[in-house]
C-alpha cells in the first residue's frame, strides 16, 4: 500500500527522470554556452542599472588569480593547487574563465562544495538520536547531488519520502526523520528551508510579527498529518523471525524483552511512516476564537493555490444508506480496537497529501520556492542576498534589487531549476567577476553589488584547502557515498532477516540492561576491555608478521644492494639499470629518498583530526575538537549555524598546531616536497605563493624573501610557508 | 623592544592611527612593499567614524559603575534541548503524569527531587531551586537565544550573552587568560553579538584535550617564532590596509589573545590532566563530566564566565528511558563539582547556574512516552555565589503546567545573575547602529535568592 516505488526502485526512477548530469566540460546543449552569455550580460545590466541610479560605479575586474582563487573556494570548495594554479595563470586560450567555470561545475569538487553547503542548511549528521544512523541520508543527498537532480525534484523527493530508512535507496527519508518525533517542528523547518518563511512562532501562538496565525500553522501541518517514525515491521515484507519473537515476549509478558526488542528494532522500524490524512487535531489548549481546542483542522496551505483533497464521504453502508446507530457503535468499537493497536498512530486514511503538499511547494508558480532558492544561489555566488536574511520572508518583503530578482526567478524556471545551470550563469557574470568589496557592508544597508563581497572560508573550505598542501589530488579522497553507508544496508538486512532464535537470544543477553543495569554496564565496560585486548593482540601479531615479511625481504635485498653500490662504483649504467628493475620487481625503488613513503600513517591524522580526506568525507559534523569546527563549521543542531568568525583555537591551531605538523615538519607535504625540489629560491618563493594565495608574488615581496633565504637558508622555506597560511590574505577570498 | 612587544604595539596602531603608526617607523622592518591600499585606508577611516553615531561611547571595560557584588565568577551549566522540569526539580508526586519517576528527600528541609539525583541530594542545601521560570519562546534556537541573552531573536541585529556583557563591562581578572570560555557551545547561545569579536567565549570543543596548540611547536624556537610573527605583521599590512572589515579586525584581535595566552603562567588552567586521577573519574567520564572540572580550573586561575553545555535534554520520544539514561551522569558531575568548589572554598565566590531553554510538557505524549516543548513553566536554579541554598523559590500547579506563585522571567532570571555580579542593570549600551540595549533587558532581580 503505502510502499512507494520511489524506494523500491530508485535506480530505475532516477534513470527513467533525470537528465543525467551532461558531458564533463560541456554545458548541455539545451542551455549552451551563448545562452550562458546572454543571461549572464542581462543580470549585469539589471546590476549596473541599479548603480547607475544611485551614482555608483562598480568594481574593476579582478585580475586572473583573483578569479582563479574565488572560482575554485567557490565552486569546489578549496583553492587551487601549484599545478592549477600554473596552468590557468599561464593560459593564453580565449574565454579561459568560462572554460574553468564549466570544469570547476562538472568536478567531483563540486558535489563536495554543494554537499557542505546542503549538510548545513539540511542540519545532516552521521548519527541520529536512538542509534539511527544519517549515512543513508548523506548517500541521497550525494547520489542527488552528483547527477544534478533537478532542485524541484530534490526538494520533492525528500517531503514525500515514505518508507523504512536504512533499506537501499531510501535516504531521502532523512530529512524528515532529522526531526524524529517533532512532525510540527519538520514542518516548521521545511517551510523556512524551501519557503523561506518563519513558521515557528506559530507552532504555540499567533506569530507576533508576521500574519501567520496558530491556525494556518496546523491546517500545512495537517498536509503531514498521521505522521509516524517508524515503519511497521510487518510492512517490510520481513521473515517471520522479528514477528515471531514480538509475540512471545508479548505473550509471556515479558517487560524487560520488549524494552529490549524495542531498542534492538530501532534501526529496522526507523523510517517515515505515513502519506499524509490531510488532517490533524488543534493543541488541547488553543485560545483563539477561529476553533474549538482540540478541534481537527484539515490541510490548506499558507499561500498560493492550495491543493484539493478528496475527503472520503462519512462511513456509509454498501447499500448507500447511513448506518444505523448500532452498526455505527460497531464500527467506533473496530476503531478503537485498531487504534489500541496501533498506539499513537492516526486512524484516518491516508491520502498522499504529503505529496500535494510536496507538488504545491515545488510548483514554479508557489510565490516563495523558485525566489528562495534563486535568492539562496545569488547569495552562495556573491555573498549576500538579494534578500536578507533570506529565509524571513514576508507579505511586504522586497528584494533590494526587485528587477534584478525577477530576472533570477525567470532565469530558475526557464533552467528547470538546474542548479549547476543557474549557478554557470552566475559565475559567468561581470557582477561575480568583479573585484570584492574594500569595507563592511552593514547587513541593514542596502547593498548595490559593486562586486562580491570579502568572505572568510568556511570551515570547510578551509580544512579543504589545507588538505592541498597535504597531497597532489585532494578530490581524489571523495568517495563513492555507497561504500560508507554499505554496513547500514546490511546491518538492516542482517536484522530483517534473522532466524527467531538467534533473534531471541540476542534480547535474552540485552535484557540485563533493564533487569540488571548495574551488572549490564559491568558486562559492557568487560566486552570494551575484551575488544581492546583483542584488537591490541591483533595489531601485535600484525605488526609482527610486517617485520618478518620485511625481515625476508631485506635479505633478498640486500645482496642485490652491495652490488649496485659496486655497480654505481664501476658506474656500469647498464648493470645499475638491472638490478634497479629487479629491485623494483621485489617492490623497491632504489631512487626514493627514505621518509618520503607517504605512509598510510600519514593519511590518517596523528592530532585527532581524523582521516585526511576532504570534509565532505568526514563525519558529519566533525567531532567538537576538529580543525573543520574550530573554523566554524555547524554542530547541525540548527539551521545554517556555520560561521565564520575569528577565534582563538583556530588562530592556535595555524600558529602551532595543525600547519606545523602536517605541512611544514611534514616530510611527505606535496607542497613541502615541491618546493625544496625547485631550482632557485625564487622558484621556491614563487611555488609557495602560486600554491597558498593562488598568484605570483610581486616584485617587493620577491626580494625580501629572497634576500631571507640567502641570509638564513633553508629553514625560511618554513617561515615563508608559514607566514602566507597564517595571513588574512589565506583565509579571506577577495 | 623585543619583537613580541612590536607585535603586541602594533596592534594599536593597525586599527585607528595605521596611517600614522606606518609612518612613524614602528613598523618599518623592511617597511613592506604595497602600501598601495594607504589611501583608500584613509578614505575608509573617516567613514568608520562617521557610523559610530551621536551616542556618547560606552566606557571601556573594567570602567563601568559596578554594584557590589556577592559572586565573582559564574559557571553556568546550560541543558540543551530543553530538560523537563517535572523529571527533575519540580517532581509531581502521585500525579497522573508524573510517569514512572518518583521523588526523593534532600538534604535540605523540604526539597524534593528526582530519584535520578541521588548525589546532588546530599548538596540541596546549597541551591535554590527556582520552579517558576516561564519563556515566551518554544523552539530551541529562539529559546537558546532568549536564556542567553534575554532578548528575542531578532534578524536585524545579534545580541551578546550574559558572558559578553559581563567581559564587555567587567573585563578581566587575569590579564592574560580569555575571561568567557565555553566548553560545547553551539549556534545561538553564547556570543559577543554586536560587540566585538573579543567579548565571545573562547570555544572549547573538547574538555580533555582541553586548549590544543597552545604551546609552541617542539620543533620551532622562540627566535624563529618571533621573526614568523614579524613578518606576518608585514605581510598583513597591505591587507589590513585595503580591506576596513570587522572580521579583518577580529583576527587581529584574537592573534594577539593566543600570543598572550601563550605566554601565560596560567596556561595550566586549560589542561584537566593535572588533575588526579580519583577526582576526574568523580566527575564522570564525559563531555560534561570532563567540562565542568575544566571549568573548576578555570574559575579558579580568575576566568570570570564559564559556560558549559550538556546535550541531547530534548526528549520528544523515549522521555523516561533517555533521563533513565542521562541523569545519573549529570547528577555525578554536577554534585561532584559543588563538592569541589565548596572543599577549596571556591563556592562563596562562584555563582553556578543551571538553565536550559523551556521545559517539557506535563502531559506525556507522542506513543505515551515522550514529552514536548513547554516554555510556559520550568526549572532552572543557582547555587553558591551569595545563593541561600536549600530553598525553593515559585510555584507551579499540581501538573507542573501554570506559574502560580513568584513568576520568573527569563530576563528576571538574567537579571538575578548580573545582580550577583553587581552588574549595573540599568546601564545602557548601543548597538553599532546606535539601538540601546541593556544587560538583561530589564529584568527584575529575584532578590529573595539571596542572604
Amino acid at each position: 500500500m503505502k510502499f512507494h516505488i520511489s524506494y523500491l526502485s530508485p535506480a530505475l526512477i532516477l534513470g527513467a527522470l533525470l537528465p543525467i548530469g551532461s558531458e564533463p566540460g560541456e554545458p548541455p546543449t539545451r542551455f549552451g554556452r551563448v545562452q550562458v552569455k546572454v543571461a549572464a550580460k542581462n543580470i549585469d545590466r539589471l546590476v549596473d542599472l541599479d548603480l547607475k541610479r544611485a551614482k555608483l560605479k562598480p568594481n574593476a575586474i579582478a585580475d586572473d588569480a583573483t578569479f582563479l582563487r574565488r572560482a575554485y573556494v567557490g565552486i569546489v570548495g578549496r583553492i587551487p593547487n601549484v599545478t592549477e594554479t600554473r596552468k590557468f595563470l599561464t593560459s593564453q586560450q580565449p574565454e579561459k574563465r568560462s572554460g574553468l567555470i564549466d570544469s570547476l561545475l562538472e568536478s567531483s569538487g563540486h558535489t563536495s562544495r554543494m554537499f557542505n553547503y546542503w549538510a548545513d542548511l539540511l542540519r545532516v549528521k552521521s548519527r541520529l538520536n536512538n542509534n539511527i544512523s544519517g549515512e543513508p541520508f548523506v548517500h541521497f543527498l550525494k547520489d542527488s547531488l552528483a547527477a544534478n537532480k533537478p532542485y524541484d525534484e530534490f526538494v520533492r523527493d525528500m517531503v514525500s519520502a515514505n518508507g523504512p530508512a536504512h533499506v537501499r535507496g531510501n535516504g531521502a527519508t532523512g530529512m524528515l526523520l532529522r526531526d524524529r518525533g517533532m512532525p510540527l517542528d519538520s514542518m516548521a523547518n521545511t517551510v523556512r528551508v524551501f519557503l523561506g518563511t518563519r513558521l515557528e512562532c506559530a507552532q504555540c501562538h499567533d506569530h507576533p510579527f508576521d500574519k501567520w496565525k496558530q491556525k494556518d500553522f496546523y491546517q500545512m501541518a495537517a498536509f503531514t498529518g498521521g505522521l509516524s517514525y517508524r515503519t511497521d515491521v510487518q510492512k517490510q515484507n520481513t521473515g517471520d523471525g522479528i514477528t515471531q519473537v514480538y509475540q512471545n515476549l508479548r505473550r509471556k509478558g515479558d517487560r524487560d524483552g520488549l524494552r529490549a526488542i524495542g531498542r534492538m528494532m530501532r534501526t529496522v522500524n526507523s523510517g517515515v511512516d505515513g502519506t499524509g490524512t490531510g488532517k490533524i487535531r488543534l493543541p488541547k489548549d488553543y485560545k483563539y476564537d477561529d476553533a474549538k481546542p482540540s478541534a481537527v483542522v484539515t490541510a490548506h496551505a499558507l499561500f498560493g493555490k492550495s491543493p484539493k483533497i478528496q475527503f472520503p464521504a462519512p462511513p456509509t453502508k454498501k447499500s448507500g444508506r447511513r448506518m444505523s446507530r448500532r452498526e455505527r457503535e460497531a464500527e467506533r468499537r473496530r476503531q478503537a480496537q485498531r487504534s489500541r493497536r496501533n498506539r499513537g498512530r492516526s486512524n484516518d486514511k491516508e491520502l498522499d497529501t504529503r505529496d500535494s503538499y510536496a507538488q504545491w511547494m515545488t510548483d514554479p508558480a508557489n510565490p516563495r520556492f523558485t525566489k528562495v532558492i534563486a535568492n539562496r544561489m545569488w547569495k552562495f555566488a556573491m555573498g549576500r542576498g538579494l534578500i536578507e536574511p533570506v529565509d524571513n520572508l514576508m507579505d511586504d518583503t522586497e528584494a533590494s534589487n526587485p528587477a534584478l530578482m525577477r530576472q533570477l526567478e525567470k532565469l530558475m524556471v526557464s533552467v528547470d531549476f538546474d542548479l549547476r545551470q543557474f549557478l554557470r550563469v552566475l559565475f559567468n557574470t561581470n557582477t561575480f567577476q568583479r573585484e570584492a568589496m574594500s569595507d563592511d557592508v552593514p547587513s541593514d544597508e542596502k547593498f548595490y553589488f559593486q562586486g562580491p563581497l570579502l568572505r572568510r572560508m568556511t570551515g570547510e573550505q578551509m580544512w579543504d584547502s589545507l588538505l592541498t598542501f597535504s597531497m597532489s589530488d585532494v578530490d581524489a579522497t571523495i568517495q563513492d557515498p555507497a561504500r560508507r553507508a554499505e554496513s547500514v544496508y546490511t546491518r538492516y538486512e542482517e536484522m530483517i532477516n534473522m532466524p527467531s532464535d538467534e533473534l531471541a537470544k540476542m534480547v535474552n543477553a540485552q535484557k540485563l540492561r533493564y533487569s540488571d543495569p548495574k551488572k549490564y554496564r559491568e558486562q559492557q565496560a568487560a566486552q570494551r576491555r575484551k575488544d581492546q585486548r583483542k584488537r591490541m593482540e591483533q595489531s601485535r601479531q600484525r605488526s609482527q608478521r610486517m617485520a618478518a615479511e620485511a625481515e625476508s625481504k631485506r635479505e633478498k635485498t640486500r645482496p642485490l644492494y652491495r652490488e649496485y653500490v659496486k655497480a654505481k662504483q664501476a658506474d656500469d649504467q647498464q648493470k645499475m639499470k638491472q638490478i634497479k628493475d629487479q629491485l623494483l620487481a621485489l617492490g623497491v625503488d632504489i631512487d626514493r629518498k627514505p621518509g618520503r613513503r607517504p605512509s598510510s600513517r600519514s593519511r590518517r591524522g596523528r592530532r585527532g583530526e581524523g582521516a585526511m580526506v576532504r570534509a565532505s568525507e568526514q563525519q558529519h559534523p566533525a567531532p567538537a575538537g576538529h580543525l573543520i569546527r574550530k573554523f566554524g563549521q555547524s554542530d547541525r543542531e540548527q539551521i545554517q549555524a556555520s560561521h565564520t568568525e575569528a577565534n582563538v583555537p583556530q588562530v592556535l591551531s595555524l600558529l602551532n598546531g595543525f600547519l606545523e605538523d602536517r605541512v611544514l615538519s611534514n616530510y611527505s607535504s606535496e607542497l613541502m616536497k615541491t618546493i625544496y625540489e625547485s631550482s632557485s629560491d625564487r622558484e621556491k618563493i614563487r611555488t609557495a605563493y602560486q600554491a597558498v594565495l593562488s598568484r605570483e608574488p610581486r616584485g617587493r615581496e620577491l626580494a625580501v624573501w629572497e634576500h631571507e633565504m640567502d641570509q638564513g637558508g633553508r629553514k625560511v622555506v618554513k617561515d615563508l610557508v608559514w607566514t602566507l597560511v597564517n595571513s588574512h590574505e589565506f583565509r579571506f577570498v577577495q | 623592544m623585543s619583537i613580541k612587544d612590536l607585535f603586541n604595539k602594533s596592534d594599536e596602531c593597525c586599527r585607528r592611527d595605521f596611517v600614522v603608526g606606518a609612518a612613524s617607523g614602528l613598523l618599518a622592518v623592511g617597511a613592506m612593499p604595497v602600501l598601495g591600499g594607504l589611501a583608500t585606508a584613509q578614505g575608509k577611516q573617516g567613514k568608520a567614524k562617521k557610523t559610530q553615531g551621536s551616542q556618547k561611547p560606552a566606557p571601556a571595560e573594567g570602567q563601568f559603575p559596578m554594584l557590589p557584588a556577592t559572586a565573582k565568577n559564574v559557571i553556568y551549566l546550560y541543558m540543551s534541548g530543553g530538560i523537563s522540569h517535572l523529571d527533575t526539580f519540580d517532581t509531581k508526586p502521585g500525579a497522573d503524569n508524573q510517569g514512572p519517576i518518583e521523588s526523593i528527600n534532600t538534604n535540605a528541609d523540604g526539597v524534593q527531587i528526582s530519584q535520578y539525583f541521588p548525589e546532588l541530594a546530599k548538596h540541596m542545601d546549597k541551591v535554590a531551586v527556582i520552579n517558576s521560570l516561564h519563556s515566551t519562546q518554544g523552539a530551541h534556537a529562539q529559546g537558546r537565544y532568549f536564556m542567553h541573552t534575554s532578548y528575542p531573536m531578532r534578524g536585524t541585529i545579534k545580541h551578546p550573552s550574559i558572558g559578553a556583557w559581563l567581559n564587555r563591562m567587567a573585563g578581566k581578572t587575569n590579564p592574560t587568560l580569555p575571561a568567557h570560555v565555553g566548553v560545547g557551545i553551539g549556534a545561538n547561545t553564547a556570543s559577543a553579538g554586536f560587540f566585538e569579536s573579543k567579548y565571545a567565549p573562547l570555544p572549547i570543543g573538547d574538555p580533555k584535550s582541553g586548549l590544543q596548540d597552545s604551546h609552541r611547536h617542539h620543533s620551532v624556537d622562540g627566535e624563529t617564532f618571533d621573526r614568523r610573527l614579524a613578518k606576518l605583521e608585514e605581510m598583513n599590512r597591505a591587507f589590513k590596509g585595503k580591506f576596513n572589515h570587522r572580521k579583518v579586525r577580529g583576527y587581529e584581535d584574537m592573534y594577539k589573545e593566543a600570543i598572550k595566552l601563550m605566554q601565560s603562567d596560567d596556561l595550566a588552567a586549560f589542561d584537566i590532566r593535572k588533575e588526579s586521577e580519583e577526582l576526574k573519574a568523580a566527575y564522570g567520564d564525559n563531555q560534561f563530566g570532563q567540562g565542568c572540572l575544566l571549568a573548576r580550573r578555570l574559575i579558579e586561575h580568575n576566568v570570570r564566565f564559564v559556560e558549559v553545555v550538556s546535550g541531547g535534554w530534548d526528549t520528544h520520544t523515549n522521555n523516561f528511558e533517555k533521563m533513565e539514561d542521562a541523569c545519573p551522569n549529570l547528577d555525578q558531575s554536577i554534585a561532584t563539582l559543588l563538592a569541589d568548589l565548596e572543599a577549596r572554598g571556591l563556592l562563596d565566590e562562584t555563582l553556578v547556574v543551571f538553565a536550559t531553554e523551556f521545559g517539557r510538557t506535563p502531559d506525556i505524549v507522542n506513543n505515551g512516552n515522550g514529552r514536548n516543548h513547554f516554555p510556559k513553566a520550568f526549572s532552572g536554579w543557582m547555587a553558591g555565589g551569595g545563593i541561600v541554598g536549600g530553598q525553593k523559590y515559585g510555584k507551579t500547579d499540581a501538573r507542573g503546567a501554570e506559574v502560580i506563585e513568584n513568576p520568573v522571567a527569563v530576563q528576571d532570571f538574567n537579571a538575578t545573575i548580573a545582580y550577583a555580579l553587581g552588574l549595573p542593570l540599568d546601564f545602557i549600551i548601543h548597538s553599532p547602529s546606535g539601538r540601546p540595549f541593556q544587560v538583561a533587558h530589564k529584568g527584575k532581580p529575584v532578590r529573595a535568592l539571596f542572604g
